[in-house]
């Protein structure tokens, strides 16, 4: 049953994103997306079937027909708690790096992050976040020259 | 035609040469590793550089960075799950399970050895079939271009087999991203909200740093206490003993680096999608396909030795007619112009010396990737050791700062974090992640030439199916794309009857 659901949740997600999406193509000129409305109907359907399908496999009509690539992934709750400390990340990068500088926001990144995920060994984490803020430092902005944008205490 | 290979042979005893060629493939192999860094960074970065060197010795060392760069991409794709640069996709779908099986350094070795065969084939043909098969290439019209991007599409089939619906979605899906910016022809754009970041389209770089790094990230973190047994001890330390089990394998790398080489000569289809076609065509013909996808020797060998082919490839129009079949090479035919040089016939006879010195370091650059390679790479396995604790920020803050540094905008890390999101779901709902990338790639190719095709018949949709039929070149596409699609249907149904057969 547990199968069934994670099926069906992922073709849910699939007609959702498959409805905006022809709704939107939809409003775009004809000779502009031609494409993008024939891709997205082609998924719609592609989703309304296998809802269908799955609905019949689940009533007995169809058994042999499901999916069953690794269908029994285990849906841990670790990785959903790991996932939103990932996403929650990437602003708070984005922050200190536009207030300060890249420098500060890697150490300051790579740190954090290391003290959140357990690591307690305070040499360590100030020895690699400090060796790995070099390392970028040398490769990106000095090597590759690539361009910094001006920060809000610092400027450029 | 002897006289002038010799002139190019004898520029190889320059020390120069052979210095500039080593460090261009050390440079390219340290940009393959890093996420966000491509080839077509390293080259650009690189010109510049070279323009105060002699042609013949900037030229190898630009050919030196375009092989390496290409290669190592699969170190990180093996031991990380993270492909370096976009050509080692492929490389990841058994890459990275033989890394998990506790064999890092047999897929290592592979992909090297796969690389420099792959390599040095292509760059055989580009020295002897160059000329002839530069003219097959003018025969393709916007019709022959749609067909390869919808050929290469039909590949979703059967790197999805076993959950063929999911990954038609997920293809779909990648198809759909790939329209988000202007339209190729018209100009209007599509899906971008207003966010000028969305203009052009998603980044592919950018787009692929998201969706394989962070879902491996998320998963590391997850499982950051769990203990894992150190299988890499079964792992043999040499990496020169596995290199029998390449040569026995000659079927794989001849029709890989074939494969490799034509995907390279049709200008806009690039090494990830050589990977892709030498993979399934790989699993078409192995005696043990089900061991694709689970981390299968002739996989990686597969991919690796075409993708690195794809590069003496892309070579042959670029020096020929002076088409560049890849943003590489485009910015190769800037460096070549650079130096003065003008790619066509020409090329081959007045300045037969220089351009015959740079296809012999080819052969010295792909040469040199088995020795460096593989010292890298041996250095490289010891990443699989460090705990993921450590591991898991590094990475996240690479893929940040990589994705910055190919625009210098804080918005592609946005739209990198969006992507990873995806990436995130297709990995929770066991989707395969391979289709949605082919998608995204060959999508834009596929609407602009299909574009271009209905305004060359003024629209008329049936004309253009009728062209589809009655050019030779098109037709033998659309057979190939009807085989290969009726091939993964009867690869999806036997997996799905042997998966029922073991659950009896």
């Amino acid at each position: 049953m547990k199968i069934f659901a994670r099926e069906d949740s992922f073709s849910l997600l699939t007609l959702l994103l498959a409805v905006v999406c022809v709704s939107v193509a939809f409003r775009y000129p004809a000779d502009s997306s031609g494409f993008p409305r024939a891709v997205a109907t082609f998924l719609l359907l592609l989703a309304v079937g296998d809802l269908v399908r799955s609905a019949a496999a689940r009533r007995g009509f169809a058994p042999d027909s499901i999916d069953t690539a690794d269908s029994a992934v285990p849906s841990d709750w670790r990785h959903f708690r790991a996932a939103l400390l990932v996403f929650a990340s990437a602003p708070a990068y984005i922050v200190v790096a536009r207030l300060f500088d890249f420098e500060i926001a890697t150490f300051v990144y790579l740190a954090a992050g290391m003290f959140a995920l357990g690591v307690r060994n305070s040499l360590l984490i100030v020895s690699v976040s400090v060796g790995v803020m070099l390392a970028v430092k040398a490769l990106f902005f000095v090597l590759l020259d690539v361009t910094r944008t001006s920060t809000l205490i610092f400027g450029t | 035609m002897f006289e002038e290979s010799l002139i190019g042979l004898t520029a190889l005893m320059d020390p120069a040469m052979i210095l500039a060629i080593a460090v261009g493939v050390i440079g390219g192999i340290l940009i393959g590793i890093l996420p966000g860094l491509t080839s077509t960074l390293g080259v650009a970065l690189v010109i510049p550089i070279t323009f105060s060197m002699p042609p013949q010795v900037g030229l190898a060392m630009l050919g030196g960075i375009y092989v390496a760069s290409t290669y190592s991409g699969a170190i990180t794709a093996i031991l990380l799950n993270i492909p370096g640069t976009p050509a080692a996709v492929a490389t990841l779908l058994d890459g990275y399970p033989m890394s998990e099986n506790g064999e890092p350094t047999r897929a290592l070795a592979l992909a090297t050895f796969g690389s420099a065969v792959g390599g040095l084939i292509s760059v055989l043909a580009l020295l002897l079939l160059g000329p002839i098969l530069a003219k097959v290439s003018l025969f393709f019209g916007p019709p022959e271009y749609f067909l390869l991007a919808v050929f290469g599409i039909t590949v979703i089939a059967s790197l999805s087999a076993g959950a063929m619906i999911k990954g038609l979605m997920a293809g779909g899906i990648g198809l759909l991203m790939s329209t988000v910016g202007y339209h190729p022809l018209t100009g209007s754009m599509r899906f971008t909200f207003d966010i000028p970041a969305l203009y052009d389209g998603i980044p592919l770089v950018a787009a692929l740093i998201g969706f394989y790094s962070i879902p491996e990230v998320i998963d590391m973190i997850a499982r950051r206490n769990d203990s894992a047994p150190d299988t890499t001890k079964s792992d043999k330390a040499n990496p020169y003993a596995y290199f029998g089990e390449v040569l026995r394998q000659t079927k794989n790398l001849m029709r890989s680096s074939f494969i490799g080489v034509l995907v390279g000569i049709i200008p806009g289809v690039g090494a990830s999608v050589g990977g892709f076609v030498a993979y399934d065509s790989a699993k078409r013909s192995s005696k043990t396909p089900e061991q694709f996808g689970k981390g299968s020797p002739e996989g990686v060998l597969a991919c690796e030795t075409a993708n690195n082919a794809v590069t003496g490839g892309t070579l042959i129009p670029l020096l020929t007619l002076g088409i560049p079949g890849n943003p590489v090479t485009a910015v190769m035919l800037g460096g070549l112009m650079i130096h003065g040089l003008q790619p066509g016939a020409e090329l081959f006879t007045t300045n037969a010396d220089i351009v015959f010195g740079f296809i012999f370091s080819l052969f010295v650059s792909n040469l040199l990737l088995i020795p460096i390679g593989l010292v890298f790479a041996k250095y490289c396995v010891k990443i699989v050791r460090v705990p993921k604790a450590i591991l898991a920020p590094i990475i996240l803050l690479l893929s940040i700062v990589g994705t910055y540094s190919i625009r210098s905008s804080f918005d592609d890390i946005l739209i990198m974090f969006v992507i990873g999101a995806i990436g995130f779901f297709c990995q929770r709902f066991s989707v395969p992640r391979a289709p949605l990338v082919l998608g995204l790639v060959l999508g834009r190719l596929a609407e602009s030439e299909l574009e271009r095709s209905l305004a060359l018949v003024g629209g008329d949709v049936g004309a253009f199916g009728l062209q589809l039929i009655t050019r030779p070149i098109s037709l033998g596409l659309v057979l190939l794309s009807v085989y290969a699609v009726y091939q993964g249907v009867v690869q999806h149904k036997r997996h799905s009857r042997m998966l029922d057969n073991q659950d009896r």
